[in-house]
């Protein structure tokens, strides 16, 4: 079983609400295109140092990020319960998860091709590859954050507000913005991703330097996502899970068969159920991820 | 248990064939609701034993609130227990009391998601909907998304992932819900048909009418499970 039927029906979840799918390519370039001149302004007067072309590149990561999260925020804390229940049924709760975040990737594929795209058309970009790499990063980690958020708060305006929250504070606060001297401020997503993709060395580091640190956000911040969402994903385990020798389930009464997942249990054979299920029944193909189902 | 003393009368008199397909022991749960110190605490389940043969339709019955579904939850794995033990052979298929679709797919994709996850060849899928299909009477909505069906096609729909892959045990938690009487009775022969067939199925029911359809009652009272 591979995760990408799982991945194809996902995207067509989500973006077969027009709505979502007009979000994901307006935002980013009204954002680009119409907001960034205005920030620059706001981050003049905030006391930046930083040059205007800076804030207009940074907006892209920024638009990017924004949308990535809180994209993946809805689709994570809408779709839960029909997710848990595709684990209920067998899929293993592992590949859910790689399935969300994949599908996840491509919403952000598509927010952030919008932004560079939005970027290029209003002022050209100065240096494509920190440009585009900037703003892959900075939507991964929003991705990942809306997906924390996600498994984690199911009230949908609770859940948006937080996500728009810690975006807020990431990019007003940021090295772009006037207050990047602030030591507080480095410990925020996108900080060195900011400095990195604007070619503004942060001088603060260390041996990793700032797209190593950029980078160390990014995996963490799916790392950490895939972990969350896999804990709320995955079947209950209750406390005590065994078979009592010589009980009722003598026979079948391994460890492993008082699990409550599917694939760790035999089905044992069965007369069939329905006459005309007698032949989809004996058709069905032994399963690599279930072998014991064949 | 003696297997031997687990075999069970059918209503028509038939035998059912005792082998124990799932084994509830000691179940216990309790909710936690609110923050510490106005922590509650409520005890919905206190030691629920329950045992489910191959070839048995069981019947599980209840006051509101008396924790059915929560036992439900707790068997197929949706909720952890406190306490107690859930032992059983194969594969549980379940049917929520609330239908748990993605709404803007249609139904045949629903299918194809739930054969993927049960691990079904694509052939097997397709000929077990087909099936489905026939016996719940919902085909000409292959196409068409969830949030556009109406509350009873959506609790076909709901009721026909959880058959999809023929599992040894059936948990259907208040399946005919909005259901017509001619789906009504096509339920009830779909589960005659699984009961002939030596799965077991246990179902969560409100009607007095259904109780001669089973081949025993069992009821949550005060939080244990009590033939009746």
């Amino acid at each position: 079983m591979n995760a990408f039927p799982f991945v194809r029906r996902f995207l067509a979840d989500y973006v077969r609400n027009p709505v979502n799918l007009f979000l994901l390519v307006v935002v980013p370039t009204v954002f680009v295109v119409a907001a960034a001149g205005r920030l620059a302004d706001l981050a003049r007067l905030l006391g930046s140092t930083a040059a205007a072309g800076t804030v207009g590149t940074a907006s892209a990561g920024w638009a990017a990020g924004f949308l990535a999260g809180i994209a993946m925020y809805f689709q994570v804390a809408a779709a839960r319960d029909a997710d848990r229940a595709l684990v209920l049924a067998g899929l293993p709760a592992r590949r859910l998860v790689a399935a969300r975040l994949s599908a996840g990737l491509g919403l952000a594929a598509l927010a952030g091709t919008t932004a560079l795209v939005a970027l290029a058309l209003r002022t050209g970009i100065d240096n494509p590859g920190r440009a585009i790499a900037g703003t892959v990063m900075s939507a991964l980690i929003y991705l990942g954050i809306g997906a924390i958020v996600g498994a984690l708060v199911r009230n949908p305006v609770n859940g948006s507000v937080i996500v728009l929250l810690v975006w807020i504070v990431d990019v007003m606060l940021g090295p772009s913005m006037g207050l990047g001297t602030r030591t507080v401020t480095r410990f925020l997503p996108t900080h060195f991703v900011t400095r990195w993709m604007t070619d503004r060395p942060s001088g603060h580091a260390g041996r990793l330097g700032d797209l190593g640190i950029a980078g160390a956000w990014t995996a963490g911040a799916l790392a950490l996502a895939f972990l969350v969402v896999l804990a709320t994903a995955r079947i209950a385990r209750h406390r005590r899970w065994h078979s009592h020798p010589g009980s009722i389930v003598d026979g079948f009464g391994r460890e492993e068969d008082a699990l409550p997942h599917p694939r760790r249990v035999a089905d044992p054979p069965q007369q069939n159920l329905l006459p005309r299920l007698t032949e989809a029944a004996t058709r069905r193909a032994p399963d690599r991820d279930h072998p014991s189902a064949a | 248990m003696d297997t031997t003393s687990a075999v069970t009368a059918g209503p028509a008199g038939t035998r059912s064939t005792a082998e124990p397909v799932l084994a509830v022991h000691g179940i216990t749960k309790a909710y936690r609701r609110g923050i510490w110190p106005v922590r509650r605490r409520r005890q919905v389940l206190r030691g629920v034993d329950l045992t489910l043969n191959a070839g048995e339709v069981v019947g599980l019955v209840g006051e509101n609130g008396s924790g059915k579904s929560t036992l439900m939850k707790v068997i197929v794995g949706a909720l952890a227990a406190d306490d107690g033990t859930v032992t059983r052979s194969g594969r549980i298929g379940y049917c929520p009391q609330e239908p748990v679709l993605y709404g803007r797919l249609t139904c045949d994709e629903h299918f194809e998601l739930y054969g993927h996850a049960y691990g079904m060849s694509p052939a097997a899928m397709r000929d077990a909907r087909a099936e489905i299909y026939a016996a719940l009477g919902f085909e000409r909505y292959a196409r068409t998304r969830a949030d556009q069906l109406s509350g009873g096609t959506q609790a076909k729909l709901n009721l026909g992932l959880a058959l999809l892959a023929d599992p040894p045990v059936l948990l259907l938690d208040e399946p005919y819900a909005g259901f017509d009487w001619d789906t009504y009775q096509k339920f009830w022969g779909l589960v005659a048909a699984r009961r002939a067939g030596g799965r077991a199925v246990l179902i969560v029911s409100h009607f007095v009418v259904d109780e001669q359809r089973f081949d025993r009652i069992v009821a949550i009272r005060d939080g244990k499970g009590v033939p009746r």
